[in-house]
């Protein structure tokens, strides 16, 4: 009897409300618990919303679009918390992480209705000068870009996008929710019986498949890997995450990187960067910043690398190498 | 023999904490959750024949909700619970049937209500019906645990049979 | 009863529950049915056990019309007339996988318990 009521008022306190919905490109989902689940949740996905027509590079109404096409512009508070810290980013990265590569994306035809090509040299070549984030000039609220420069925020806006849901989440009463961007995850507290959140890393060769699972709370998951978006021209595969040294798609020795960290807007820049260094840049990067994030590293050769701050959290069947500081 | 039978109960209890304690510590002896040995209801079946229905369920019921307090969270407090009164409940129903040569009889049913207990909780609480998959396994874990729980109860009783307490 | 009886009765028990699990293990997985969703709201709930023969179901969108092939135990996109086609290229819903996703049309196809994957899966989704 004692059990069954104690069982009984364990379910109440459990109300869940799930949503899944279409926006920046891609499909999210959220799950959040509580009471006031519901309503969290719509205003949460309003706020994402908010900020997909601030961020798109496509829609026409969007800040980025005007200021691409007029290249000075006055911005909104949150695009400029974006812009400010995609240039931090390109500081810390040493220019790994940009999001000047709009050029570089266009030429290889990463935007819907583009068709995929492989670019010659010099288009690549003219397309690299107007690359780097010192082209973009931020004067309290107005952003100025150099001739032919533009800029895509694809490499943070999903990360930004799920600090501000979980934020939002969390001061409309919810303690205990999981977010999905499109695979950018992120963890608001814990889960409601107080145990952490599993988070399954998609396996690079096949996604039905996982190369383990982090256990998290409060934090960002993160991953970028070639494998996401792709196409094949003469039996070579050109994959999206485009190499500012180069131009050409990165080529760095890895198949994807995850990044947990409670910076979800640096969880997000850091997945791409770090895909672009390699593992060797990455992990000195790390030792420098251990106490900003955590990665998990896929090499070409399908080994498993995972830094010693979150080893403890991972576990996986395949064996992997810590990296340590 | 009132304080005695008091200081037995405690020792009792102290102990069984012990071995819960430390059993929750070492990592689980297979991946699917629920399945462990039970070491501490050596001391709750021991407690039944030496010193008597309340004495047992003093030390099972004091051992769940110390040893929740001490190890876990509010969801394995439920399911211990809820494990614990069904198979307690089961014990002192079918005491009487066997004699300390069958204590691990007794033993190996109770591990199975106790598992079937946690797992009518377990259903109860996340509302899948999907995990009924795993009774079978259970009632196996049950009857493995249970016997082994039950010999080491029974034992130590065959040898103090001839004691008074 | 003595020892040698309930020797016998628990051995029984032990050995037809394991006859239960493997023969359970071997039935198709714990859960198998689908939801087909577009824009959010539930299309169809499928239970893909209970399917007989095969069956065809037409969902139109904004870029065209996708068409999802049904038959007993399995449920894939046979053909989308969107621009990517990756709908098409995840082949069949597998449990544990990630789901079908058609993103111009807005459509989702997915086992509706997950209660035995993780929380959450990264850089499964473009």
């Amino acid at each position: 009897m004692a059990a069954a009521v104690l069982c009984c008022s364990a379910c109440n306190f459990n109300s869940r409300y799930d949503s899944e919905f279409f926006a920046m490109d891609t499909i999210m989902t959220i799950t959040a618990y509580g009471s006031k689940s519901e309503s969290a949740v719509k205003t949460a996905e309003n706020e994402i919303n908010r900020l997909d027509t601030l961020f798109s590079v496509q829609n026409k109404d969007s800040e980025i679009y005007k200021l691409n096409r007029d290249k000075s512009i006055v911005v909104s508070a949150d695009t400029l918390a974006v812009l400010s810290r995609a240039k931090e980013f390109y500081v810390l990265t040493e220019g790994a992480f940009d999001i000047t590569t709009e050029p570089l994306t266009r030429l290889w035809g990463f935007y819907s209705g583009l068709e995929n090509r492989v670019p010659s040299k010099e288009e690549l070549d003219n397309a690299l000068k107007t690359v780097g984030a010192e082209h973009i000039k931020i004067d309290s609220s107005n952003i100025t870009l150099d001739e032919n420069t533009s800029i895509d925020l694809g490499g943070v806006a999903k990360g930004y996008a799920s600090a501000i849901a979980a934020q939002t989440l969390n001061d409309n009463g919810v303690s205990s929710a999981i977010i999905s961007l499109g695979g950018n995850v992120r963890a608001l507290g814990s889960k409601p019986d107080g145990s952490d959140w599993s988070v399954a890393i998609a396996d690079p060769d096949d996604n039905s498949k996982q190369i383990g699972t982090l256990a998290v709370s409060d934090a960002a998951v993160v991953t970028s890997g070639g494998y996401q978006r792709y196409f094949e021209e003469n039996g070579q595969i050109y994959h999206h995450i485009i190499d500012t040294e180069t131009g050409y798609p990165a080529k760095s020795g890895l198949k994807s990187v995850t990044i947990v960290s409670e910076d979800d807007t640096l969880a997000d820049a850091l997945s791409t960067a770090l895909f672009v260094m390699g593992l060797e840049k990455s992990s000195k990067l790390y030792c420098e910043n251990s106490t900003l994030f955590g990665a998990v590293f896929v090499t070409d050769k399908n080994e498993v690398y995972i830094t010693d701050n979150i080893k403890n959290s991972f576990s996986s069947q395949h064996d992997f190498e810590v990296i340590k500081t | 023999m009132k304080t005695k039978n008091l200081i037995l109960t405690a020792i009792l209890t102290a102990l069984a904490l012990a071995a819960f304690t430390i059993e929750a510590a070492i990592p689980p002896l297979t991946p699917i959750y629920g399945i462990k040995l039970g070491i501490a209801n050596v001391f709750t079946l021991f407690a039944l024949y030496a010193l008597g229905t309340r004495q047992a369920a003093a030390v099972l019921f004091l051992r769940i909700v110390l040893g929740s307090i001490f190890t876990g969270q509010l969801v394995s407090f439920i399911y211990s619970l809820t494990g614990g009164v069904l198979s307690f409940v089961l014990m002192i129903l079918l005491k009487r049937f066997f004699p300390i040569k069958q204590v691990w009889v007794l033993s190996a049913l109770c591990a199975v209500m106790h598992n079937v207990g946690q797992f009518a909780a377990a259903v109860l609480m996340t509302g899948t019906v999907q995990i009924l998959y795993y009774l079978p396994v259970l009632v196996i874990a049950g009857i493995i645990a249970g016997t082994f729980t039950g010999l080491c109860a029974q034992l130590v009783l065959m040898r103090l049979k001839k004691q008074t307490y | 009863m003595k020892n040698r009886v309930w020797i016998i009765v628990l051995s029984l028990s032990v050995l037809i529950c394991a006859v239960c699990w493997l023969y359970i293990s071997n039935l198709s997985p714990l859960s198998q049915i689908v939801g087909i969703y577009q824009n959010g709201t539930l299309v169809e709930k499928i239970d893909l056990n209970s399917v007989t023969g095969k069956r065809e179901i037409t969902l139109s969108g904004e870029y065209g019309k996708n068409t999802v092939l049904v038959s007993n135990g399995h449920i894939m996109m046979k053909s989308a007339e969107c621009p990517d086609k990756l709908c098409v290229k995840h082949g069949e819903l597998k449990n544990g996988g990630s789901p079908i996703v058609c993103l111009p049309n807005r459509i989702v196809i997915k086992f509706e318990d997950t209660s035995y994957s993780a929380d959450a899966k990264t850089g499964a989704l473009r």
